[in-house]
């Protein structure tokens, strides 16, 4: 079978010394900044970038995407004991997850949440090795204009799952593609809003934006609230959940697999998304919702399982399109841009080894954090009471010196700061980041392909409702919009972000 | 405090879309067009420009009419913590090509320490030459990056 042929030639990278410990760190990395409330994997990703140019480009992008799918499994483990979510996709996990916490069962809800993730994370990366040469066969058929309204649709799907408002939201990525255009026009030539400013007519960076908008935004608007943690005293109780709890939490574990799976692979999605909707399903599915909240382990399975398969099958899109759907899948494309390989349909095929080494990498990475969480929890309690005053001056520390050395350039830490005071302004404002990201992402390419696909219809705008692909592409796209602007539609996405 | 001068949050950040979107005709207006057939360099930028003036003025006006809808209760504005920790970054990039990476770094964790209001000078003392020492192990020891350590004899 070629599935298990592509995973053993995954493995055989994955399992490298080299890799191995790339992957390593990247989980325990992830682990740490998901214990850590306060930064998240976008702005860790966007810190540590800089730092893996060296790398060889498999195990750069192996040791990053470890940060990300590790911060879910750190995520849970400050939910349940300090009722702080160490990432938004853990929000829901402090429900049940404290609630067991005080009811001395914290070491269950640790242990449960660390075996759903692990079976999540497996099923997840099954689902990616076979799922992916399929659809990037499919793609490699794309010309112009259905990779322009490709990404019109993701960008619109990424927007309706987006939190918030919605113009707002669409206003955020219009934003982010015009800040993209910022640099050389690469058909013409002729410098754009670039100021005279040399540095920037290679374009804004990506990873000097992210850092201004998740990083520095991020730790200003931590200061909004002001800290107070309680960390838990009370015993953990007993690590290994018994018979009756593993069979209570297993149906949970399977829905919110299957359900973050799903989630994932849509734009906007990721990991937080499939977490929620797995929360309200476990809820209206049970024979008894009142238990929620008080301690349901149903309510720490699922969504556990949720995030952490969301988290993989985000990276479907990204690796077979070349369609970033998160900021994290954004910030993804841009370190294999960095590393000199365009992403898209042809990586599977002409990087084999980078493509499959790093779908094992993850089953591998996955095993690495079952083994590092539960034995290990009580060193990651301890992290806990580190206080984000202290912690914070060394992320600015790593950011400034990481933006610094992206081109050895001073402008850009100017910059950088710029977006940081834009971010906060935002974030005050109710202006998500996230879509200004993957808008700043996709801008040159929907320019791109917009103009390729007009010269090729010399000039006549009908082509991109004249070719059927493109034309399903936009018409998704449209019914997308009208269903959300529908108001019954409408009250239910609004509710479900309330919850 | 839900606005900034009794302007409603969504419309203060259409006003702020508004701006942007103008400023962006504005800057790119000498920007060639071209045809849909041979685009220039203004067109796409000029397209996304104008959406993004239109969708602001949307987001703005809605703002207006939903100005008494109900009442936020968002904590004040963090003004110490966006000048102390966006002087300190500003401070290191000025510093960092002049003065070198101790004084940058020191530069910069004396200012950021001070977004948070309860800390001592003794703290924030011991925090700056941590910071010093992690970033001369890691970066310096570690990753073997060319960073200037003190100012450069003559100044650049």
């Amino acid at each position: 079978m070629e599935l298990i042929e592509h995973l053993g030639l995954g493995l055989e990278v994955a399992l490298t010394p080299a890799n191995l410990l790339y992957c390593f760190m990247g989980v325990v990395l992830g682990t740490l900044i998901g214990v850590l409330p306060g930064i998240g994997p976008v702005a860790t990703i966007s810190m540590l970038l800089p730092f893996t140019f060296h790398l060889p480009p498999t195990s750069a992008l192996i040791m990053l995407a470890g940060i990300y799918y590790g911060a879910q499994y750190g995520g849970s483990t400050s939910a349940i004991l300090v009722n702080l979510p160490g990432e938004a996709s853990s929000v829901v996990t402090c429900l049940d997850g404290y609630a067991m916490a005080r009811d001395g069962r914290a070491g269950h809800a640790l242990a449960i949440a660390a075996i759903g993730s692990f079976f999540a994370g497996c099923v997840a990366t099954l689902l990616l090795a076979a799922a992916a040469p399929p659809l990037a066969e499919f793609a490699v058929k794309f010309g112009a204009p259905e990779y322009f309204s490709l990404m019109v649709l993701g960008l619109v799907a990424a927007v309706v799952l987006a939190q918030g408002s919605l113009l707002k939201a669409v206003a955020m990525v219009v934003l982010g593609v015009l800040l993209g255009l910022v640099g050389m026009d690469t058909t013409t030539g002729d410098q754009r809003y670039t100021f005279g400013l040399p540095e920037l007519s290679d374009g804004l960076g990506f990873v000097v934006v992210a850092m201004g908008l998740f990083g520095f935004a991020g730790i200003i608007a931590s200061f909004d609230r002001p800290e107070d943690r309680e960390i838990l005293s009370r015993p953990l109780g007993r690590l290994l959940p018994g018979w009756k709890e593993l069979k209570q939490a297993s149906g949970a574990i399977l829905r919110g697999t299957g359900i973050g799976s799903l989630l994932g692979v849509l734009p906007g999605g990721g990991a937080m998304l499939g977490s929620f909707a797995s929360y309200m399903l476990e809820k209206r599915i049970a024979k008894d919702p009142s238990r929620f909240g008080k301690g349901a382990i149903e309510g720490v399975a699922g969504p556990e399982s949720a995030n952490n398969a969301g988290a993989q099958t985000s990276f479907i899109p990204m690796l077979t399109l070349g369609l970033p759907t998160n900021p994290v899948m954004a910030l993804m494309v841009g370190a294999m841009m960095i590393q000199g390989i365009q992403p898209g349909p042809q990586v599977m095929s002409s990087q084999p080894e980078l493509f499959w080494g790093m779908i094992a990498s993850m089953w591998v990475g996955n095993l690495m954090l079952v083994l590092l969480n539960l034995p290990m929890i009580g060193l990651w309690v301890k992290l806990l009471s580190v206080r984000y005053r202290l912690l914070y001056p060394a992320i600015l520390l790593f950011s400034v010196v990481g933006v610094y050395s992206l081109n050895s350039s001073v402008v850009e830490v100017f910059i950088a700061a710029g977006f940081g005071l834009l971010g906060y302004v935002l974030i005050r404002l109710g202006c998500e980041p996230a879509p200004l990201l993957l808008g700043l992402v996709l801008g040159p390419l929907l320019e791109d392909n917009f103009r390729r696909a007009l010269t090729i219809a010399r000039g006549d705008p009908s082509v991109f409702f004249t070719r059927p692909l493109s034309a399903g592409l936009l018409v998704a796209a449209i019914l997308l919009l009208l269903a959300v602007v529908a108001p019954n539609v409408r009250n239910a996405r609004d509710k479900a972000f309330q919850e | 405090m839900s606005n900034i001068l009794g302007v409603p949050k969504d419309t203060a950040a259409g006003v702020l879309f508004m701006v942007v979107g103008a400023g962006a005709l504005a800057i790119g207006a000498d920007y060639r067009t071209g045809s849909l057939l041979h685009m220039g360099p203004g067109y796409f930028p000029r397209m996304m420009s104008a959406l993004l003036l239109f969708l602001g003025a949307i987001v703005a006006i809605l703002g207006l009419r939903h100005r008494r809808a109900l009442p936020e209760a968002a904590p004040p504005w963090s003004w110490r913590a966006m000048a102390t920790v966006l002087g300190g970054i500003v401070l290191f990039g000025f510093g960092l090509e002049r003065f070198g990476l101790v004084a940058s770094i020191t530069a910069l964790t004396l200012v950021s320490a001070y977004a948070e209001p309860r800390r001592g000078i003794i703290e924030t003392l011991v925090l700056a030459v941590s910071m010093n020492a992690i970033a001369w192990l890691v970066f310096v020891l570690g990753l073997g990056m060319p960073l200037p350590l003190w100012p450069e004899a003559g100044g650049s």
